[in-house]
């Protein structure tokens, strides 16, 4: 039987593209599932793929999406599952979750929030706090000792300043040509660029996040060592601004 | 089978530990010598400089070395440090030998060590490294015969080189100083790529190194780093066009000198030490901030103690600072030899290097946590220079910490997360294992648990002596005299209102006692604690328990 990959969804990481590279190479529902409200009305629950027949859940290759959790896992106990998480610089991901939410405010005619604002209503840690719960794992204080240690463990430990060196070998290992996936959202096209982020935005958005910052160093060594592991070359990160600078 | 041995000897003018240590070398080496079967030959080569002589008359004098690194670059202190390609060429004619070893003149060898060579090259491994193990760090009153039957600690590092005559052949020269950061690193990535058969025995006691002094940390020799640098920047090149990137991009750490050649640049970037994110908008101090840390049991005062260290005006304190490596960390250290978590562990290092780039020039990062000495010591001991480190060693009457656990039920039988912060004398990996049947109730485990916890101290301080350690007792720096004479061993400022900084500020934990319900005498902790003295009196590893609480040997 082959893997199962979990394919946990922390938002504004990458995982459009890596959904959108799946949904050109595998039958949508049947070969993977993405969980959001993607193409229906609303997100799949556990109770909606535990209705599916012993065969259907056979088939398919990947779960992913935002509503993505380990319970999952319970569903499938017949299945090795492959954990595969990407993370991304917390600075750059707050900015574009900001200028994503301007993007869909501005779309439905609703009034564009400042950034003070967004931040203000933005959880402390918000990586941190959406792998806990991903990992069922919300006891507030050891959080992030208690996420690292399940890090380690996992099939694939990601940036997504690597996802062009890492998405290859996720998609080749799931019997998918391992092709360099296209972005998705990172041309600027469908999501407009409300703010750029500066090397004082930076600072300050990393200030009042420690430990999604702290996160994000360590996910750079695993990330090293799945690159390792799996024999990848690593790719030179090219020094491009950070976030949406223009240019 | 033909070994040719090249240590790089110092004499006269180095420092005298450094003398030390090589007497101890020479005289393990004499004796591994004296071991050799029938089919072996080793002859052991002296490198030095021609006016540091060596008095040793069964080595092969190579008086060979006629420059330094200081004929190739400008030094803010002048150390005259061979180059490592010198070195290799005291080697001699690659005809003449099958095998060369290559250690640093503090690198002792155990008497079977050149049968292990032959031994494992016979097996088909044309290149290996064999790590050292690092034992207790005195020199006067230990013996060769002490030293080397020491069970000492895994040594992570790369300090003794193997590889056949074919592959010293195909070594790139490279001018790398010795004594600094690279050098290693050069050897070890040449026989990976050149081997057939490379293998890494990291478990073995097959050499040793009395203490952990981690020299090349020193920032005095950031300069020499520096040219490390240039001299790895260089031989990356030559290895990719000789290899291919894809290959030599799979070394370990050779990623800054991939991206600076990519880049066409020198290598811009500091050392793996300090802080490295994405987009390189962090700060990036050359000069690591100072960093303070406590061993203790929990319930000691630590607490206490970071809110009485962050009101010093140079120190940010913080207790059990995330992550705080409790949970799945602690279990694995409980029940898994300490190296098969060691590498995983280090994420531990890239939380604490993502908030020291954040701390203020000239404050002092500080975080009392217990799980200090259970679950990251080692790794940080390992990644940071030692002589940023202080470890407050802090004691509570021992009575007083065990009646505590009592009354919070630690090591107790109902299921509170006790289990993610403590390590049971039961389990495989305590540093005073105790078996069930020795364990009669639960002050048993306590006592046992203090006393790993003492032990783990101790044997992290033996291996860290350049580490700041400062012993405190929570009974005196709960006073004015006792709190000022901390900040002053910690060398931070002393809080203005210290007095009123003191008052009423130890956590009792009075709701969580009182929600457990478990009420015990201290009279009773006292009779049970003299019990189990009694019972263990002829362990040696509760002497450090005994002597530092300052209990009577029962």
């Amino acid at each position: 039987m082959t893997h199962l990959y979990f394919l946990y969804h922390v938002p504004k990481t990458g995982g459009q593209t890596i959904r959108d590279h799946l949904d050109q190479h595998l039958v949508r529902d049947l070969d993977f599932l993405h969980l959001g409200p993607w193409g229906r009305p609303a997100a799949l629950t556990i109770e909606s793929v535990a209705s599916l027949s012993p065969a259907e859940r056979d088939r398919l290759r990947s779960l992913g999406g935002h509503p993505l959790t380990r319970d999952f896992a319970e569903l499938f106990p017949e299945r090795t599952i492959r954990e595969v998480v990407f993370i991304r610089e917390p600075a750059a991901r707050m900015v574009s979750h900001y200028n994503f939410r301007c993007t869909m405010r501005a779309r439905d005619g609703a009034p564009v929030p400042s950034f003070e604002e967004f931040l203000s209503e933005a959880s402390d840690n918000p990586i941190t706090g959406f792998l806990g719960k991903c990992l069922g794992l919300t006891a507030r204080k050891s959080q992030l000792s208690a996420i690292l240690a399940e890090l380690v463990g996992m099939w694939m430990v990601g940036t997504t300043e690597s996802m062009d060196a890492l998405a290859p070998a996720l998609f080749g290992a799931m019997g998918l040509e391992p092709a360099v996936p296209e972005r998705s959202n990172a041309t600027g096209v469908t999501i407009e660029r409300h703010l750029t982020l500066t090397a004082d935005l930076a600072d300050m958005i990393r200030a009042g996040s420690p430990e999604d910052v702290a996160l994000y160093e360590a996910c750079r060594r695993l990330e090293a060592r799945t690159m390792e592991r799996l024999g990848i070359t690593p790719k030179p990160t090219p020094l491009r601004p950070v976030g949406f600078a223009p240019g | 089978m033909r070994i040719r041995h090249v240590i790089p000897t110092v004499g006269p003018s180095a420092p005298a530990e450094l003398v030390q240590a090589q007497e101890l070398t020479l005289r393990s080496v004499e004796r591994a010598l004296r071991c050799v079967g029938d089919g072996v030959e080793v002859e052991v080569r002296a490198v030095r400089f021609r006016d540091e002589p060596i008095d040793c008359e069964w080595v092969t004098d190579c008086p060979t070395l006629d420059r330094s690194v200081l004929d190739l670059g400008e030094f803010e202190v002048t150390r005259r440090l061979p180059l490592l390609s010198d070195v290799l060429a005291a080697l001699g004619d690659p005809s003449d030998y099958d095998v060369a070893v290559v250690t640093n003149v503090d690198i002792a060898v155990q008497p079977l060590f050149y049968e292990l060579v032959a031994e494992i090259a016979d097996e088909g491994h044309d290149a290996f490294s064999i790590t050292r193990r690092t034992v207790q760090p005195r020199f006067r009153g230990s013996s060769l015969a002490r030293f080397s039957t020491a069970e000492g600690t895994v040594h992570p590092g790369h300090d003794c080189f193997v590889m056949s005559s074919e592959i010293v052949e195909r070594l790139i020269p490279c001018d790398v100083a010795l004594g600094v950061r690279w050098v290693a690193r050069t050897l070890l990535w040449q026989l990976q790529l050149n081997a057939e058969n490379y293998r890494n025995f990291g478990d073995l006691h097959a050499t040793f190194h009395v203490g952990d002094d981690r020299v090349w940390t020193n920032p005095k020799l950031a300069d020499y780093e520096k040219w490390n640098e240039s001299q790895v920047l260089a031989l990356a090149r030559e290895l990719v066009a000789r290899f291919g990137r894809a290959r030599v991009s799979r070394l370990l750490s050779v990623g800054r000198f991939l991206d600076a050649i990519d880049a066409g640049t020198e290598v811009s970037a500091p050392p793996a030490r300090t802080a490295t994110v994405a987009y390189g908008t962090l700060p990036q101090a050359r000069v690591e901030p100072r960093m303070v840390f406590s061993a203790n049991s929990g319930r000691a005062g630590s607490g206490y103690l970071a809110s009485l260290l962050d009101e010093s005006r140079t120190v940010s304190a913080g207790h059990e600072r995330p992550p705080q490596m409790t949970g799945a960390w602690t279990r694995r250290i409980a029940y898994e030899p300490r190296m098969a978590s060691y590498t995983d562990r280090l994420v531990k290092v890239d939380a604490l290097r993502s908030e020291v780039a954040r701390i203020p020039p000239g404050r002092v990062y500080a975080d009392t946590s217990h799980m200090f000495v259970k679950t990251f010591a080692d790794v940080v001991f390992d990644e940071f220079a030692h002589d940023r480190l202080s470890v407050v060693v802090l004691r509570r009457d021992p009575v007083d910490v065990a009646r505590s656990f009592f009354q919070l039920d630690f090591l107790g039988p109902r299921p509170l997360p006790w289990y993610d912060w403590m390590i049971p004398p039961t389990v495989p990996e305590s540093a005073f294992p105790l078996s069930l049947d020795e364990v009669d109730d639960q002050f048993d485990l306590i006592f046992g648990y203090l006393v790993d916890i003492e032990n783990r101290t101790s044997r992290l301080r033996e291996l860290a002596p350049a580490v700041t350690w400062v012993d405190a007792r929570l009974e005196e720096i709960t006073q004015a005299d006792g709190a000022r004479a901390l900040f002053e061993a910690l060398d931070v400022a002393v809080p203005r209102n210290l007095e009123q900084t003191i008052a009423g500020r130890v956590n009792l934990k009075e709701r969580a006692k009182s929600k457990v319900e478990q009420p015990v005498s201290r009279g009773h902790v006292e009779e049970r604690l003299g019990e189990f003295l009694a019972r263990h009196r002829d362990r040696r590893d509760l002497a450090a328990f005994v002597r530092n609480h300052h209990l009577e040997a029962p």
